[in-house]
């Protein structure tokens, strides 16, 4: 006799997809301890991200990086499974093109190759200047996408000489601040932060009327940080 | 219905693998009545964001009743058979913004005092007839229309209202105008009408995959009966959810098929 297990009409099911971008300034002026701290923060949160991964069996996640500074280049070639993914370091040299990088971004957020039922994907960008190129066309290229306009949006300072209005647009959200890190420390707490507890909120958005909330998934709040002038800072 | 061939309905919801995990109960809410030769369709999906939305879709359950009875009678007085203008200015005209006034006031009986929001709910609903068939739906899931062999969505969404996971809503603010509404004449022959919630679709990578579903569903009832179907449909349901998107689904299976 035939059961349920075999004859699930439609076929086979699979988990959401989530997507979760790393967009990383290499722009000369992150060379030395600023990329070094970016790739160690990165790299360490990757088991972190798995646990998530892990907690949440209805989720995939599977993870993307953007490297930018004269142009924009996918760093991970295709998008890869958390559990698998591996951190190659990046290193810095050249101009900040975020623009390009969010143009690039925009492109794989297109529907297809991104699932109509994907969960909201997860950017989060991280830089420590201010674009040399046409980041209005950009940001205007990855909201134009329906997945751009409804991802997470994380962007990341590193540093006080950061256009944070810029990094306000990217955000979109008036309830999240762009998170400025002045020191290696509050770095790799915020890239834990953004890869930990913000791709859980992703990985399970509960449903919600449209335009009933100013942003689309409701986010644990950030670590906090710490005020100009602290005796750590040194970026 | 027409006679000819055997009218069956199956339904089920089961709570979300996610919301297991989370110890949240199920949001949604079904009701399947066929009444001599009509059937009565209503799926709702309560927003998990919204503290009340399991009573939001009762209520949805509820509001849509009362205005697919109030078609039907009016129907009886329109003449559906020989034209359906008169019927699909009634639904588009009247029954949209009644069913989101009802709710409304049904929210608000229940609770003066609470905020519309924390009842949200999605709707789908279908009154089939032997003459005509209306479905109205309110924000995500799907209706398919299986008939002559061919799966079709209904009440189709544009790409953009389709991704993510924010909705029309009852309690939206322009939900009036946000109703899509169908009057068509009743399906002849061997059909089946699919109404689920969105996290049945959201289990399949492929965004028509419940067409697919529906015929698979039609064949089953064709082959094994209607209530070898409804015995299983907890099940299948069970495991989309745990394999799948990890949401609240619920199915609602109506029609005919031949007699074997």
């Amino acid at each position: 006799m035939t059961n349920a297990r075999d004859d699930l009409p439609g076929g086979p099911v699979s988990a959401r997809p989530l997507h979760f971008f790393f967009i990383a300034d290499c722009s000369g002026s992150m060379a030395g301890e600023k990329i070094g701290t970016l790739n160690e923060a990165i790299r360490e949160s990757i088991p972190a991200m798995r646990k998530v991964a892990e907690g949440n069996p209805n989720a995939r996640v599977e993870v993307q990086a953007i490297r930018f500074s004269a142009g924009a280049q996918w760093h991970t070639p295709r998008a890869v499974p958390v559990e698998t993914f591996d951190w190659t370091p990046l290193s810095a040299n050249g101009q900040t093109d975020m623009g390009a990088a969010l143009t690039l971004c925009s492109q794989a957020l297109k529907t297809p190759p991104m699932p109509q039922r994907a969960l909201p994907p997860v950017l989060v960008l991280v830089s420590d200047g201010q674009p040399t190129d046409d980041f209005d066309f950009g940001l205007k290229q990855l909201l134009a996408e329906p997945w751009g306009k409804k991802a997470v949006r994380i962007a990341i300072a590193i540093g006080d000489d950061c256009d944070l209005d810029v990094l306000r647009r990217f955000n979109g959200n008036p309830e999240l601040e762009p998170l400025v890190a002045r020191d290696a420390a509050s770095l790799v707490r915020f890239i834990r932060w953004a890869s930990t507890a913000v791709l859980k909120a992703a990985s399970a958005p509960a449903s919600q009327a449209a335009g009933a909330a100013l942003v689309h998934v409701p986010l644990p709040p950030p670590p906090a940080s710490p005020p100009p002038g602290s005796a750590n800072d040194i970026w | 219905m027409t006679s000819g061939e055997r009218p069956f309905v199956c339904a089920a919801s089961v709570t979300g693998a996610h919301h297991l995990r989370e110890g949240r109960p199920c949001q949604d809410a079904y009701r399947a009545e066929r009444l001599v030769d009509t059937l009565l369709l209503v799926v709702a999906d309560g927003h998990g964001s919204s503290p009340r939305g399991a009573e939001g879709a009762e209520l949805a359950l509820e509001a849509a009743g009362r205005v697919l009875a109030h078609v039907q009678e009016e129907a009886a007085r329109l003449r559906p058979a020989e034209d359906l203008r008169p019927l699909r200015r009634l639904v588009e005209q009247h029954a949209r913004g009644r069913l989101v006034r009802l709710w409304r006031e049904l929210a608000q009986a229940l609770a003066p005092n609470a905020a519309l929001k924390d009842f949200g709910s999605t709707l789908l609903c279908a009154l089939w007839t032997p003459d005509y068939l209306v479905a109205l739906r309110l924000g995500d899931g799907d209706l398919v229309l299986v008939e002559d062999g061919r799966p079709r969505p209904l009440l189709a969404l544009p790409e953009e209202e389709e991704v993510g996971d924010e909705t029309q809503s009852l309690c939206g603010p322009s939900a009036e105008h946000a109703v899509r509404a169908l009057v068509r004449p009743a399906p002849r022959g061997e059909a089946l009408l699919l109404l689920a919630t969105d996290g049945y679709a959201k289990s399949y990578d492929d965004p028509e995959a419940l067409s697919a579903v529906a015929l698979g569903y039609l064949q089953q009832v064709r082959e094994r009966g209607a209530a070898a179907v409804e015995e299983r449909l907890p099940s299948y349901l069970q495991r989309v959810t745990e394999q799948g998107s990890g949401d609240d689904i619920t199915c609602v299976l109506a029609g005919r098929v031949a007699p074997p």
